[in-house]
């Protein structure tokens, strides 16, 4: 009996230890500053339960290489008013038979920021969470972007984008509030980001007033899903369903930054992009 | 240097569409032809480690025997880093066998499909790395989740 029991120990570490000396024998020595995609990947599993009330870390996005499922793209068509449609239609979205020649998208266009709520729908590639007893701050890596959510609870701003002292600027990133839902849910609810950003990267128009919401699910130790909804009225005839996207916890805790440079932008766009057309003719 | 601009690359797009699975792509290739072609020595002059997508420039000859200088587009290089480049990974001076889809508009520019060194190693484009040709994604390990 020792000897079978041993050997179930055996085997099990076996299995737990495995992925790490796979990691261990391709990358040596391993950096405390870099990130390494395989040891990402060799982390499976839930890695046991969800801790109570802790989204705080570094976490992984789809493209990270940590083999992070896709993400759900937000519902299409989405469900447009008259004004809603009119400003979708003047967005021209970069895609399979438009090229970036041909695009108006202000972030490929200017590096201008993604604006929130496409830079929690699109790219991404890795998070950072961080929590204060009054506030919880989203790092983003993709354009080393930070959103902060306010706890302490108070309410969302009731003027954003209008006139007289009461009135708020919009921001990028809006105003942020955020509370506990469940022991594993913790709900952002955000208004007044500024709407010249779209909404998603295919073009979906956000106004200020818009309220989105999204859920931040931990379902294990390693698992964690955003699901966002936008009620925005004034362009949409009901709740818009903005997708779900999905992050694995980081082992290492790092990842690459990721900037827009406005120089490197334009020489992308001057020596290569332009140059390279809108895809007519047919050359070689 | 003496190059050659070979285009007899250039592969049966119908027959490798069929084979590849549709993946959408963040930016858009649309500028650019179905088929490879491939510039033997060709003479790396600068490489742009860069958001949103690094460069590549380069001298090589064409058909004609006329000099000609190119610029491709690869990823960018969080994404490169994934799939083995640094930002060392090519030095002005280098010379290489390297595969691109050229603009359908004719002007020297394109996206690469991969390099090849003269060791035999080589490097690849993520979204057009596919040595399948047909504008195939290049993804071993699945970097792309």
């Amino acid at each position: 009996m020792r000897k079978t029991g041993t050997g179930i120990i055996a085997a099990v570490a076996g299995v737990l230890l495995l992925p790490a000396l796979a990691v261990a024998q391709t990358d040596t020595p391993l950096s405390p500053w870099k990130y390494y995609p395989a040891e990402a990947r060799a982390n499976e599993g839930p890695g046991g339960p969800a801790p109570v009330r802790d989204i705080t870390g570094t976490w992984l996005g789809e493209s990270s290489g940590g083999g992070v499922p896709r993400l759900v793209r937000p519902e299409s068509p989405p469900p447009l008013t008259p004004l809603g449609r009119q400003l979708f239609e003047q967005n021209i979205v970069e895609g399979e038979d438009v090229s970036v020649a041909d695009t108006n998208d202000p972030h490929y266009r200017y590096c201008d920021p993604f604006g929130f709520p496409r830079n929690m729908n699109d790219q991404i590639r890795s998070m950072t969470i961080a929590t204060l007893p009054n506030r919880t701050f989203v790092l983003l890596k993709f354009m080393n972007i930070w959103r902060e959510i306010w706890t302490d609870g108070r309410d969302l701003p009731a003027n954003v984008g209008g006139r007289g002292p009461d009135a708020h600027d919009p921001t990028y990133n809006g105003y942020s509030v955020g509370y506990w839902e469940d022991d594993y849910t913790f709900v952002v609810e955000t208004t007044g980001a500024a709407s010249e950003t779209w909404a998603t990267e295919t073009g979906y128009p956000h106004s200020v007033n818009g309220v989105v919401t999204e859920r931040f699910h931990r379902s294990s130790m390693n698992d964690l899903t955003v699901t966002t909804t936008m009620v925005d009225p004034e362009l949409y005839t009901r709740p818009v369903e903005m997708g779900e996207v999905y992050f694995r916890w980081s082992p290492r805790q790092t990842f690459f930054d990721f900037s827009c440079i406005p120089s490197t932008v334009q020489r992308y766009l001057q020596e290569m992009a332009d140059p390279a057309g809108t895809g007519t003719g047919d050359a070689p | 240097m003496k190059g050659h601009l070979l285009a007899a690359g250039v592969w049966s797009a119908g027959l490798l569409a069929a084979l590849s699975a549709p993946v959408p792509a963040h930016h858009s290739n649309a500028a650019y032809g179905d088929g490879v072609t491939e510039f033997q020595q060709a003479k790396i002059t600068k490489f742009a480690w860069a958001n949103p997508h690094s460069l590549i420039y380069f001298d090589a000859t064409d058909a004609d025997g006329n000099a000609v200088q190119v610029v491709v587009e690869t990823a960018a290089p969080q994404a490169l880093r994934l799939i083995g480049w640094t930002k060392t990974s090519l030095m002005p001076g280098d010379v290489v066998t390297l595969r691109a889809y050229m603009a359908r508009n004719g002007e020297p520019v394109g996206r690469l499909n991969k390099i090849i060194f003269a060791n035999g190693t080589d490097l690849h484009d993520t979204q057009l790395g596919g040595d399948e040709g047909g504008k195939t994604r290049y993804d071993p390990h699945g970097f792309r989740n």
